[in-house]
């Protein structure tokens, strides 16, 4: 394989229009460089072999309540420090409809990753199986003692499990005063005012009770054709929480303080925390279904003002709120800002919001043509991942639906269980790469979870999926020929992943941008690495890390194809002053 | 609001049903006084439903004039005040927001409630969004301004914030002007 120098995408970004959907999309101006033929994507399901067995369920097979349809998330994460990526997948309940009854109340699974491709069942040991319904999964190390901690979100109340270092974990969200009842999706962790320690955000799907999901019929028509579910527009969405850490090992509800009060009730879905104007401070975005996103700018205090509408990612081109479920942000156009990846409902396209600097966005989804690409399946997590080490990009999204009564009637060309979707970046043009990516790409299954990491530690990137009513896939990533990689894991002072530190890595003239993040995707959590794919590039000429805080770590001349471990420096401090 | 009176014209008219069955032995000029009341109770909810439709109408163009007017004097400040001008350009920027979105956050939760009790509107023609006064194209205009004064900031001439104030007094009275 060759590859395409990332600085060539720069050329395709400079006035792009902003495209209605009714003009037909402008494909991006193409570089005049010798093209070499991109190489074949091939992923392949490996979680029966590896152990990954663990049914994941949500509801009854009828899912007459919206709980019903949204779904488990996924976490890639090193719990044992072994420098090896476990695997954690969230479960929900299975439903009798006939009285309709809870059947099964699933439990969560922590898989420890034995190093030769199969992992081990370690979740009753770990302590983390729980026995509520179960929806999102999150990562950081809340309370700075070194070991990556798990939040888990849910119908019910959230858990919070407390890594102990000895491959244990307690639950404490009580204790370290998370408490409440509510339909908890997504969430992130993240250090909102530069305190040092991890605060929290979690979206607030819906206001329901357990009685309204057992009593739940199907009231609405799905095109006029088959009697589904109802919801969510017209149902009263949940109030979002912020919770502050008080560096003690609680926290406290803080969501009116620092301006995040919730007062439309969005249907809140996935969550992305993310410094998007480069200032210094992490900012957040929430997909919320069927309501404009919020964009939250963060003061560099730790207060913030919700920008969402004149920001440009509150609603599409056309000024349409889309159902948002899942996000990821990355920098699809090398420009050193990151840009806004978000899913949607089926019949409406995925969106691709620019990210123009000072948090200003545009949403290009028209000129990369994402609604041919996008616009049938039921789109839930996603990932900006550069799967083939290219140097550039590639988007990977979970696709379901959520009504199985499309399966009855064939006139609606439309199925519940679908194909995920892999599109290459190709210079800056998207191309559905999907059909022709390995068997693992061609299962069906009303996939929602979504989680990028290289649980096989050869440099590529593979792909934890969870779906309704199946075990999850794990898709490992068996591309051939991929370019130079360099894998990075950024420690804080207390030894854990320093969340929100950036890295920019520089070849010739190619500037790749990275951030660890908690959360994102949908309900899940992407691996507390970084992975860049170097394309030809044998050589780092400079890998700048910008740590959370401002401090700086320049390192120049880095080989390629390794994995790297840098330390948050100790602070600087002051010289005495006479 | 439409929904939560059909419970009562059922009860009516199965009250009316029943006495008309239980009187069928009595004088027909009876049971034509009750039609008549009928009717006119019939009347009366008419008048008493399209005049909360057209109270709706007010009451929701009087929340865009808040905004309207809010939006413009922030845009004012913005034109004196140099100091202040990207906060207030911001400002401005969240109160057209909320034009477009025809209401703030509070006011939607509100729409949110009012679609599950089966109260809508305009469905707009491309986007099958419910809407009242914005369509979609005066939407899309309408954010598309908000980016633009949101993003001025404080080097912004005075001069150009007056343009973008004069663009959306235009805008506005377009957009709530009966059809």
């Amino acid at each position: 394989m060759t590859f395409r120098p990332v600085h060539t995408l720069l050329l395709f970004t400079v006035g792009l229009p902003a495209c209605g959907e009714t003009k037909p999309p402008t494909p991006p101006a193409q570089p005049v460089v010798e093209r070499p033929k991109p190489s074949e994507p091939r992923f392949v399901n490996v979680a029966p072999e590896a152990g990954l067995t663990t049914v994941l369920y949500c509801g009854g097979t009828d899912k007459d309540h919206l709980l019903e349809s949204v779904g488990t998330g996924a976490a890639f994460l090193d719990f044992d420090e072994d420098g090896r990526l476990d695997a954690f997948v969230v479960n929900g309940w299975a439903l009798d409809e006939t009285p309709s009854q809870v059947r099964i109340k699933g439990r969560n699974a922590l898989y420890r990753n034995l190093g030769d491709g199969r992992f081990q069942d370690v979740t009753d040991r770990a302590g983390v199986d729980g026995d509520g319904w179960g929806c999102g999964v999150c990562a950081g190390d809340y309370d700075n003692d070194g070991h990556v901690d798990l939040f888990v979100t849910g119908f019910g109340p959230c858990r919070l499990y407390r890594n102990r270092g000895d491959g244990t974990f307690e639950q404490v969200a009580e204790r370290a005063g998370i408490e409440g009842t509510g339909w908890w999706s997504g969430a992130a962790f993240f250090d909102a005012d530069g305190d040092g320690d991890l605060d929290l955000y979690v979206a607030h799907y819906i206001e329901a009770t357990f009685d309204e999901v057992l009593a739940a019929r199907r009231t609405s028509t799905w095109r006029e054709k088959v009697k589904v579910m109802a919801g969510p527009f017209g149902m009263r969405g949940g109030k979002d929480r912020f919770y502050r850490n008080h560096g003690d090992g609680t926290f406290r509800d803080a969501t009116d303080d620092v301006g995040m009060t919730d007062i439309a009730e969005s249907y809140g879905l996935g969550v992305l925390a993310s410094d998007l104007d480069n200032d210094g401070d992490v900012d957040l975005f929430v997909a919320n279904d069927s309501n404009p996103n919020y964009l939250y700018r963060n003061d560099g205090n730790g207060h913030f003002q919700e920008i969402g509408t004149w920001s440009g990612a509150g609603l599409n081109t056309n000024g349409v709120a889309q159902a948002g479920m899942g996000v990821d942000g990355g920098d699809f156009d090398g420009d050193g800002l990151q840009d806004i990846f978000l899913t949607t409902f089926a019949k409406d396209h995925a969106t691709l919001y620019q990210n123009l600097g000072n948090l200003s966005f545009n949403d290009i989804s028209a000129s990369l043509a994402l609604k041919p690409l996008t616009y049938e399946t039921l789109k839930w997590g996603c990932a900006f991942c550069d799967f083939d080490n290219d140097g550039d990009l590639d988007i990977v999204i979970a696709n379901g639906h959520i009504y199985p009564q499309v399966d009855q009637e064939s006139s609606l060309n439309e199925s519940y269980r679908q194909l995920p979707t892999l599109l290459r970046n190709d210079l800056g043009r998207l191309v559905d790469v999907s059909r022709n990516a390995g068997p693992g790409m061609q299962i069906p299954a009303s996939a929602r979870g979504l989680a990028v990491g290289d649980f096989d530690d050869d440099g590529d990137l593979d792909l934890l999926i969870t779906a309704i009513d199946a075990p999850p896939l794990l898709l490992r990533n068996d591309t051939t020929h991929p370019g130079h990689w360099l894998k990075l894991r950024l420690v804080n002072r207390h030894g854990a992943p320093a969340i929100n530190a950036r890295a920019t890595v520089q070849t010739g003239k190619s500037r790749l941008l990275r951030e660890l993040r908690s959360g994102s995707s949908y309900q899940s959590q992407n691996a507390l690495e970084m992975h860049f794919g170097l394309g030809a590039a044998s050589r780092i000429d400079q890998l700048e890390i910008v740590w959370p805080g401002g401090q700086k770590t320049v390192e120049r001349g880095l080989n390629t194809n390794a994995t790297m471990t840098f330390r948050e420096p100790p602070p600087v401090t002051a010289e005495p002053t006479r | 609001m439409k929904k939560a009176l059909v419970p009562t014209l059922v009860l009516v008219i199965s009250m009316l049903a029943y006495q008309r069955a239980v009187s069928q032995q009595g004088a027909s000029s009876r049971a034509e006084s009750m039609d008549k009341s009928a009717a006119a109770t019939y009347e009366h909810l008419a008048s008493a439903i399209i005049a909360i439709e057209a109270t709706e109408d007010e009451l929701v163009k009087s929340i865009l004039l808040g905004y309207h007017a809010a939006a413009q004097g922030h845009l004012k400040a913005a034109a004196m005040d140099e100091k202040g001008r990207a906060s207030h350009l911001e400002a401005a920027a969240s109160e057209i927001s909320n034009i477009a979105n025809e209401g703030d956050k509070r006011i939607q939760a509100v729409r949110q409630r009012l679609a599950k009790a089966g109260h809508t509107h305009n469905t707009d023609a491309v986007t099958k969004e419910d809407f009242m006064f914005i369509n979609s194209k005066e939407k899309k205009d309408i954010v598309a301004l908000a980016r633009r004064v949101g993003q001025m900031g404080e080097s912004a001439k005075t001069a150009d914030v007056r343009a973008v104030a004069d663009e959306l007094g235009t805008m506005f009275d377009k957009a709530i002007a009966p059809e």
